[in-house]
């Protein structure tokens, strides 16, 4: 029997068949999704992109793919401008602090329940509500707390003695530390959460060996299950890093990066340039570096994992 | 502004205030006098305060560029190059941060409806705002509901003359999109929103955002019972004297330097003149982004709806 002819204005290589054999099963399934994804992400950072190299502003009636080109001098007067450089040197020191304290105090709460003992399903519950909270309302709590006349100046007036009204929101050394207090009471129950399932599920039969051998406490927890530890730490650390770089309610509610810019944080920064004064052109170009400052986190976070892994 | 009136018309806080000053207590004329009296009222220790004046964001900014309007400046000379870091800029932040020390705790972090709520306790002179603070503070809400005596912003001594500039900011703006589907309907929403007729039922409404601003409204009983009538008449003629919001290109970036700068002065970050030279060398760095030409031109423009009697004293 003769074989059926294909039409000859099908190519050969749009076929089902030829289709299976150029692209496995595995991947076909996944596509559609995959190029979605692609989509989502790719478009508008070419967009961005596009817009990094224009003075782009909306204000200007004219449609952003018609902006004019100013090429790199957004990029220049990004690096000469103070107040972004500051802005990203903030949000650094906010991110290095806020993931110390996260993961001490994790780690310390993770060392707590890893045994069990009674009320601990509770207590867990418990530790993890800040989490479930608007950030929003986290920040606004805050700011109750931290304002002149606020619980917490109250609570320092009865131990000292005396009154004592301090203005935390607007002193330029220590209004980023409300903004970081209510950042870490509200996300350390996720590290919490990612340590303490770490340490549950290290290999028992290592540390019940440490035990037997004599060593101590401290010992096994710093050589033995510290180090069994690390990957779950480096993913924990990383995953709350990029968050935290992204800081934002708490400072808009908190201080709006005042007193002046003392509290200004690369999110404040790009919010005031973008949706205050439409820059939109610029503020792509600092998103831009931005997103290189964040891979290099990421970057350097993976290495250590890598290193790890060998 | 807003004054508490049994502290202005006290007799023995009278006496002391013109002992020391060598005029009586009044409604303030200039910002010097302001300043005076609140330092003169400013007693915390026994829980009384000189001021609720703003020193957070765009506020305070604000506060400044009336303070420097009525050394008699204007904030650009007539080919946009600043003035604000000239003698009278600095002196006037000077002044600013000087009567910082006068104002209540919460000064640097309320925002506007915290400073409704804590002037409206009663124990602190004065205050500035809008009408929307004296919808609530004539309300019964307040404290100090009918117990208040009201002003113009104070202005300063220009060649031996009083200057005041009140000062039109923040109004609320209807705008028809350049890429609108609908733009006459959208127009004609804003011709109605604006009509006398509804405008009004907006501005009565207590809990809403509009203050009066046609002269019906001056007008209407709800209205004044809302506002009271010595609020309106002060507010009326404040209207009809105020200098112009600095309409130009990059308003947002023009103020957002300024506050920053005026703000990181108040705390003491900067030095008053540092922080002015900074502020006017970004915006010279603006301008020249905005096009100096087309800038130049709409200035021009906005120096000549400056009111006449203002006009005429600013240099």
């Amino acid at each position: 029997m003769a074989a059926q002819a294909r039409s000859p204005a099908i190519p050969r290589f749009v076929t089902a068949r030829a289709f299976r054999k150029l692209v496995p099963f595995n991947v076909a399934i996944a596509l559609p999704a995959q190029l979605t994804v692609l989509t989502v992400v790719l478009v508008p950072t070419l967009i961005v992109v596009w817009l990094s190299l224009t003075d782009w502003q909306p204000t200007e009636g004219i449609p952003w793919y018609r902006a004019d080109l100013v090429w790199f001098w957004n990029y220049y007067d990004l690096f000469h401008d103070a107040r972004f450089v500051a802005a990203v040197a903030r949000t650094l020191l906010v991110v290095v602090a806020c993931m110390a304290a996260e993961f001490l105090l994790a780690m310390g709460l993770a060392l707590l329940f890893l045994d069990d003992w009674p009320w601990r399903k509770i207590a867990v519950s418990i530790i993890i509500l800040p989490m479930m909270v608007v950030s929003v309302d986290a920040a606004n709590a805050f700011f109750m707390l931290f304002n002149d006349r606020g619980p917490i100046n109250y609570l320092i007036s009865l131990i000292i003695g005396r009154p004592f009204e301090f203005a935390w929101l607007s002193d330029p050394t220590w209004a980023l530390l409300p903004i970081m207090l209510s950042e870490i009471w509200q996300w350390t129950p996720l590290m919490f959460l990612l340590v303490l399932t770490g340490l549950m599920n290290l290999p028992e039969n290592q540390i019940r060996a440490a035990y037997v051998l004599g060593a101590s406490r401290t010992r096994i927890f710093l050589r033995v299950m510290l180090p069994l530890l690390m990957p779950v730490i480096i993913i924990a650390l990383l995953v709350r890093s990029i968050e935290t770089f992204k800081i934002f309610d708490p400072v808009y509610i908190l201080t709006r990066g005042g007193p002046g810019a003392a509290t200004e944080t690369i999110s404040m920064f790009m919010y005031n340039g973008a949706f205050v004064y439409f820059r939109i052109g610029y503020i792509a170009a600092a998103a831009l570096m931005i997103l290189v400052v964040v891979i290099a986190i990421c970057f350097a976070l993976s290495r250590l994992l890598q290193r790890h892994h060998r | 502004m807003f004054y508490l009136k049994d502290w202005l018309d006290d007799p023995e806080e009278n006496k002391k205030f013109a002992d020391k000053h060598g005029y009586k207590l009044k409604v303030p004329d200039t910002w010097e006098e302001l300043d005076a009296m609140m330092a003169f009222f400013h007693r915390p220790d026994k829980n009384r305060f000189g001021g609720a004046l703003y020193r957070t964001q765009f506020f305070i900014a604000w506060e400044w560029w009336v303070r420097f309007h009525a050394k008699g400046y204007y904030p650009f000379d007539d080919n946009m190059k600043p003035q604000i870091n000239s003698d009278a800029g600095v002196k006037a932040l000077e002044e600013l941060i000087a009567a910082s020390k006068f104002l209540y705790p919460g000064a640097r972090s309320n925002g506007l409806f915290e400073n409704f709520e804590a002037f409206g306790q009663g124990d602190k002179f004065c205050n500035i705002g809008w009408g929307g603070t004296q919808k609530f503070l004539n309300s019964s809400k307040s404290k100090i509901k009918g117990k208040m005596a009201f002003g113009p912003m104070p202005g300063g001594k220009v060649k031996g003359e009083l200057l005041k500039t009140p000062y039109f900011n923040w109004g609320w703006n209807y705008v028809v999109s350049s890429v609108s589907r609908q733009p006459e309907i959208a127009y004609l929403f804003t011709l109605y929103a604006c009509s006398p007729v509804m405008s009004t039922l907006a501005v009565r409404d207590v809990d809403g955002y509009f203050d009066p601003f046609r002269t019906v409204h001056y007008k209407d009983p709800q209205i004044i019972q809302n506002y009271s009538a010595p609020f309106l008449a002060v507010h009326e003629q404040a209207m009809r004297d105020s200098i112009p919001d600095l309409y130009l290109r990059g308003q947002g970036e023009y103020f957002d330097v300024l506050r920053v700068n005026v703000q990181a002065a108040d705390v003491g970050e900067k030095k008053p003149k540092e922080a002015l030279d900074e502020v006017a060398s970004k915006w010279e760095t603006i301008t020249r982004r905005m096009g100096k030409q087309s800038q130049v031109v709409q200035w021009r423009f906005l120096k000549n709806n400056y009111p006449q009697g203002i006009r005429n004293r600013l240099v």
